[in-house]
């Protein structure tokens, strides 16, 4: 079973099959699993590291770094740092789409002993999810993680869609769902990493105080699953 | 003569609430045999047990409560180690009056007084994005943690994790869990001003009354807020989430 380090508060680990076997150096195989009804997954922040990075602390202040990621679905700040360090990063290139599981990504952690998988919530603000410095277990098996959407507290979950608008929420073409037109849900920035308390939204799609639908973009528990193949 | 009759009533009225207020809680049975139990036992807890904490080995944990919501406070919480044997609340069963007590007012103090054969403290409040901790000794023989809190934003919320089996960790080993959020079903959620205590709100705590309420325990369904909720003081940012609320329990 795992170690007390690995189970990190917001993850709910299991194994699904284990084979004993020793390995220093491990080959893993990354994939994430949307199992929210209507939110969309940025591409996938993946990195293998030591204990000098960590993306970050539950009821701390977030980086500006892991801000990038949860309000824009950015991850080449938090890559840089994973770099400066001697770690190494991946992504599956695609968003997920709800209900949707990505492919399959394979990444040779070579001697690194963490392993973060992070993207964002869209159309939120700043919420995220993420496998936060994860130790890559030394049995060859497959580790399934549930875990649950996180709020980075950097930008105010006003619910503002597509306006371009730094302090809005940004609008990829994949997006199909949200309204326009919105004034503006009355949030301020909660300036520390906690629980996402989910999307409010309203029912009305050309304005209201929400671009979000309200019967849509909400969730009740965990919204990913990642799926750790380690070989 | 008036004042005179008036302040001569004045003790016979408080002494007359008093009682009606035993007689209330002498119609609700369930709940009438346990504080009776727990009197009797906290009136021979201290010998009892001084005497099994000499003759049995103690262990010492660390139990942290983690506040990860945006907004909610955590109300002082109960802190349990005990046998198992109790439960402080069941799905489906009416709340004690010493739960509606945590889950109306935010005090535990009844609720620990149930528990006077086992280790029980209380902590103080857990502000937002906070962690508070409480070093915590038990029997060995005794490795069953309970824990409640209210948070203070909601009519009669809990965030609880019933007799979790500690007895598997070693020295430094920790586990965390999520503390689910019950509702107490003695209070409607109106999430109306002066029905919930949390401050800047300041409403009502504590009110014996559960006419016309659910009566029976079950899991919380969130709060709404004044965006749907039209009788609601609370804005959005008091919602919290499955995982809002966690609890880490290291032994030392």
């Amino acid at each position: 079973m795992f170690s007390k380090k690995l189970i990190a508060p917001l993850l709910t680990p299991f194994i699904a099959t284990a084979i004993a076997a020793n390995v220093q150096a491990a080959e893993v195989s990354v994939q994430v699993t949307n199992l929210t009804a209507g939110m969309y997954f940025t591409p996938l922040f993946i990195a293998a590291h030591d204990d000098q990075f960590k993306a970050f602390e539950l009821g701390m202040p977030a980086s500006d770094e892991l801000a990038s990621l949860a309000e824009m679905g950015d991850g080449t700040g938090l890559s840089a740092m994973v770099t400066s360090y001697g770690g190494m990063t991946t992504s599956n290139n695609a968003p997920i789409m709800p209900g949707q599981t990505s492919g399959a990504v394979d990444f040779d952690t070579e001697d690194e002993p963490y392993l973060t998988v992070a993207s964002m919530l869209l159309p939120t603000n700043d919420a995220f999810f993420a496998m936060n410095q994860w130790m890559i277990p030394s049995e060859a098996g497959t580790y399934t993680l549930t875990v649950h959407a996180l709020d980075a507290g950097s930008e105010a979950n006003n619910e503002i869609v597509g306006t371009g608008e730094p302090e809005d929420i940004p609008k990829p073409m994949f997006i199909k769902n949200a309204g326009s037109g919105a004034t503006g849900v009355n949030a301020s920035a909660e300036n520390f990493v906690h629980l996402h308390r989910g999307g409010l939204g309203d029912d009305d799609l050309d304005g209201g105080a929400s671009d979000l639908i309200n019967s849509l973009h909400r969730w009740v528990g965990p919204v990913a699953r990642i799926t750790v193949v380690v070989k | 003569m008036k004042n005179y009759s008036l302040l001569a009533l004045l003790p016979l009225m408080a002494f007359g609430l008093a009682l009606s207020g035993c007689s209330d809680s002498d119609d609700e049975a369930p709940s009438n045999p346990v504080s009776d139990n727990a009197m009797s036992s906290e009136m021979m807890s201290s010998s009892d047990s001084s005497t099994s904490s000499s003759m049995m080995m103690q262990s010492s944990y660390r139990v942290s409560i983690m506040n990860f919501s945006h907004a909610q406070i955590l109300s002082p919480a109960a802190v349990i180690i005990s046998d198992g044997s109790m439960k402080l609340f069941s799905i489906g069963e009416p709340a004690s009056t010493a739960l509606e007590m945590l889950a109306e007012a935010g005090m535990p103090d009844d609720l620990l007084a149930m528990y006077a054969d086992a280790t029980a403290m209380s902590t103080g409040p857990t502000m937002p994005g906070m962690i508070t901790s409480i070093d915590i000794s038990a029997p060995q023989n005794q490795y069953y943690l309970t824990l409640a809190t209210m948070p203070v934003y909601t009519n009669d919320g809990i965030a609880a994790v019933q007799n979790i089996d500690i007895s598997h960790l070693m020295a430094g080993e920790s586990k965390t869990i999520m503390a689910t959020v019950y509702d107490a079903g003695t209070e409607g959620n109106s999430e109306a001003l002066n029905t919930i205590p949390g401050p800047d709100i300041g409403g009502e705590g504590y009110n014996s009354s559960r006419e016309g309420d659910r009566n029976f325990v079950a899991i919380h369904p969130g709060v709404v807020g004044s965006a749907e909720l039209g009788s609601s003081a609370l804005n959005e940012s008091y919602r919290f989430s499955e995982g809002s609320f966690q609890i880490k329990i290291e032994k030392m």
